[in-house]
């Protein structure tokens, strides 16, 4: 495959009348800020968060630390959920879901994508959130894997106020280093428009996303 | 679940639509685009699809970018054409970081390769069944093809090319394939080869290729996806859906291949967010597509879902020649986000179809003829009225009309022009060769045009070569007296007090 390589690279090279690879790196167009900069950080993030995510079609619950057991368990039986798996390390919350009855698997006691495809809800956190869009930021690590948020029919997420970011800007201010192998901008539930322009939730991904904003201020 | 597995699904899923995408050469659109303009079923799907994307387009990016719109597509343009220009520097930069992270990068100088590596990797894997998520460049190589070939069922799961999939049919638009399939026709695939009753209503019709494509994304070993980025600085691969299925695609299965044309370089995520800002803003009049997915190689040690293998497939076919033609490179640019298409007069009259190619509208008017036979697709770069809503709408700053032009001078200086053509050209030559020749000439076709016209002020049908017009439209009559007649009559008494404005638009 080397070879191949090097003939692939040297037929670009040749395309833009080069012989040898460029000695110097070039230096990429500047991002100018005050074009493309869609949030601040001195803006009001959780509501800016909360009211484009709305916008987006996802449904944004308020809630305190405090509360935050109580509202996942009236939002789970609202839905009439009655299995989830959970990547939520949180005992409170835990305990709440077994007195309401709901059966919760721990992502850590099976990770497998069959627990996905057969629960109710997903469970998981927010590696970030932004306000520009409205957007959830996820990645996979050991403690979420890929498949929660997408594959149950419902996605509850739980974000804290301090994890919101500006802009996709500020998400992407310096490189990751390892990157996670996947990271996810999840900007509402699952579309599709594709039958005669009619909108429908719920393709292939979830068709609701349930967001619990957790703000103490 | 069990009784969705019974429905006899059995007949295999081949793309018989490639006809349709893959011509004999030359092309003559004249045929298809008659049959278009005719069809006012598909006329009015058309439009009422791409107008609400080009109206929600010129709102969204108004609404965020404001009055800098136009300098932020700009710096998008900037951004494409800075790496176009030193592209040999950011693959060999990709590759070397997407190697870092364990995904495996291959390369093909055409379609044929493409698919062959793809093959490769399938039948070393041992895949038996593919599950594939909308890609332009594996409708260019034609992948699917290839694939069931090898006798791997392979499975489309955005739902538009899911449909035109077991439709047999073809998609017509970058971003929306189906844009011209009615729910009737849907529901009619859908009893014919998936064998469920079912109604006409859209979201029925969703759900159940919701709960099929479920059964497929359990049994897929290989998943198939392109891509709407690259990221030089750290190798990821970046892509856009709305339904989730590329997610899916890349997730389910065992090993995911994917396909990208070697243009979707951007040197860093700063960049990238830049294209993310414009690119479903410019397509579906959306803030972002619902999901946004950066790979960056297989799974890790600890991550529980992912594929074990993610080979990365950079393919040329036919690029490397636009990249060496400065004039023409810019249209590499190109983010498929479907903008102009929707802005096109032309795309909106005659549909995807008639560009007989597998990219349509005012961009695959440009690239079509490049990445396959200029020879062959000679009216493509004339399938265009030059009016420029295609350059206002580009999120990349391609100015598609010169672009055209390019390519049409080009057309004509290899080519041959008809008889009639350089007939006609040498008659207008003379009738400009003087003034009083000129007149003459316009008097002449003022008075015949008005002679053919009906009473309701329309020509409706004339002599060849005017009869090319007139078979399509109605022309509509010259006015009584030329412009130079009216502004030597009123130059002297009106005008001169009203500065001439307002009756120069008014001039019957």
């Amino acid at each position: 495959m080397s070879s191949n390589k090097a003939q692939f690279l040297d037929s670009i090279r040749q395309a833009l009348g080069r012989t040898q690879p460029t000695s110097t790196a070039p230096v990429p167009t500047p991002v100018d800020e005050s074009i493309a900069r869609l949030a601040r950080p001195e803006d009001d993030l959780p509501a800016l968060f909360a009211e484009r995510a709305a916008k987006l079609g996802m449904e944004v619950k308020h809630t305190t630390h405090d509360r935050l057991a109580k509202a996942l368990v009236d939002e789970l039986e609202q839905s009439g959920v009655r299995s989830v798996v959970s990547a939520l390390d949180n005992p409170a919350m835990a305990g709440a879901l077994c007195n309401a009855g709901i059966e919760a698997l721990d992502w850590r006691v099976d990770r497998s994508m069959a627990a996905c495809y057969a629960a109710d809800a997903g469970l998981t956190g927010a590696a970030a959130a932004l306000a520009e869009t409205g957007s959830l930021v996820l990645q996979s690590t050991p403690a979420v894997g890929r498949g929660l948020p997408l594959a149950p029919p419902l996605h509850v997420v739980v974000v804290e106020a301090g994890q919101i970011l500006a802009d996709m800007l500020d998400l992407w201010s310096q490189p990751v280093q390892p990157p996670p192998a996947w990271q996810g901008l999840i900007s509402g539930p699952s579309k599709t428009s594709d039958i005669e322009g009619v909108l429908i939730q719920g393709v292939h991904g979830p068709e609701r996303v349930v967001i619990l904003l957790v703000d103490d201020a | 679940m069990a009784e969705a597995d019974t429905h006899p699904s059995s007949a295999p899923l081949t793309h018989e639509g490639h006809a349709i995408l893959f011509p004999p050469l030359p092309y003559d659109m004249h045929e298809r685009a008659d049959a278009a303009v005719k069809d006012t079923a598909l006329l009015s799907a058309i439009e009422s699809a791409t107008m609400g994307k080009y109206e929600g387009r010129k709102q969204m990016c108004a609404r965020a970018f404001g009055d800098d719109y136009p300098a932020m597509r700009k710096l998008a343009g900037d951004i494409k054409q800075h790496t176009l220009d030193h592209l040999d520097f950011y693959l060999e930069q990709f590759i070397e970081r997407a190697e870092a992270t364990g995904a495996q990068v291959h390369f093909a100088a055409d379609g044929a390769q493409a698919n062959a590596i793809c093959l490769e990797i399938a039948k070393r894997e041992n895949c038996r069944s593919c599950v594939k998520s909308k890609s332009m460049v594996t409708e260019e190589t034609g992948l699917v093809t290839a694939l069931e070939g090898a006798g791997i069922e392979t499975v489309e799961s955005d739902l538009g090319e899911f449909i035109i999939q077991i439709d047999h049919d073809a998609p017509s638009h970058i971003v929306t394939p189906m844009i011209h399939k009615t729910r009737r026709e849907v529901a009619a695939a859908y009893r014919r080869e998936l064998g469920v009753d079912c109604t006409e209503d859209p979201e029925e019709l969703t759900k159940i290729a919701r709960k099929h494509l479920r059964d497929i994304y359990r049994k897929a070993d290989l998943g198939v996806s392109g891509a709407n980025f690259l990221v030089a600085e750290d190798g990821a691969l970046v892509l856009c859906t709305n339904e989730g299925n590329a997610t899916f695609s890349v997730t389910a299965p065992r090993v995911h291949v994917a396909f990208v044309g070697i243009e979707k370089l951007v040197p860093t995520r700063r960049h990238l967010a830049v294209m993310l800002k414009l690119l479903a803003r410019s397509s579906t009049a959306q803030p972002i597509t619902v999901y946004t997915d950066i790979l960056t190689g297989p799974k890790r040690v600890g991550d529980a879902h992912g594929p074990e293998q993610m080979h990365i497939v950079l393919v040329d076919n036919g690029r490397s020649a636009i990249l060496a033609d400065p004039a023409l490179r810019p249209s590499l640019r190109c983010i498929r986000c479907g903008a102009c298409l929707n802005a096109c007069p032309v795309y909106r009259k005659v549909g995807g179809h008639s560009y007989g190619a597998v990219y349509s509208g005012p961009i695959g008017a440009v690239i079509t003829p490049l990445l396959r036979d200029p020879a062959g697709y000679k009216d493509l770069p004339n399938a265009s009225s030059l009016c420029g809503a295609c350059y206002q709408a580009c999120p990349v700053h391609i100015d598609l009309p010169t672009l055209l032009i390019e390519l049409r001078k080009r057309l004509v200086e290899q080519g041959k022009p008809k008889r009639i053509e350089r007939l006609m050209y040498r008659a207008y030559a003379a009738s400009l060769k003087s003034p009083w020749r000129y007149k003459l000439s316009q008097w002449l076709g003022r008075k015949w045009l008005r002679m053919t016209a009906d009473r309701d002020g329309f020509v409706h049908r004339t002599l060849p070569p005017g009869r090319a017009w007139t078979d399509h439209r109605d022309l509509p009559a010259p006015a009584k007296q030329s412009f130079h007649q009216w502004w030597r009559k009123e130059k002297g008494t009106k005008a001169q007090r009203h500065e001439g404005k307002s009756e120069i638009r008014n001039q019957k």
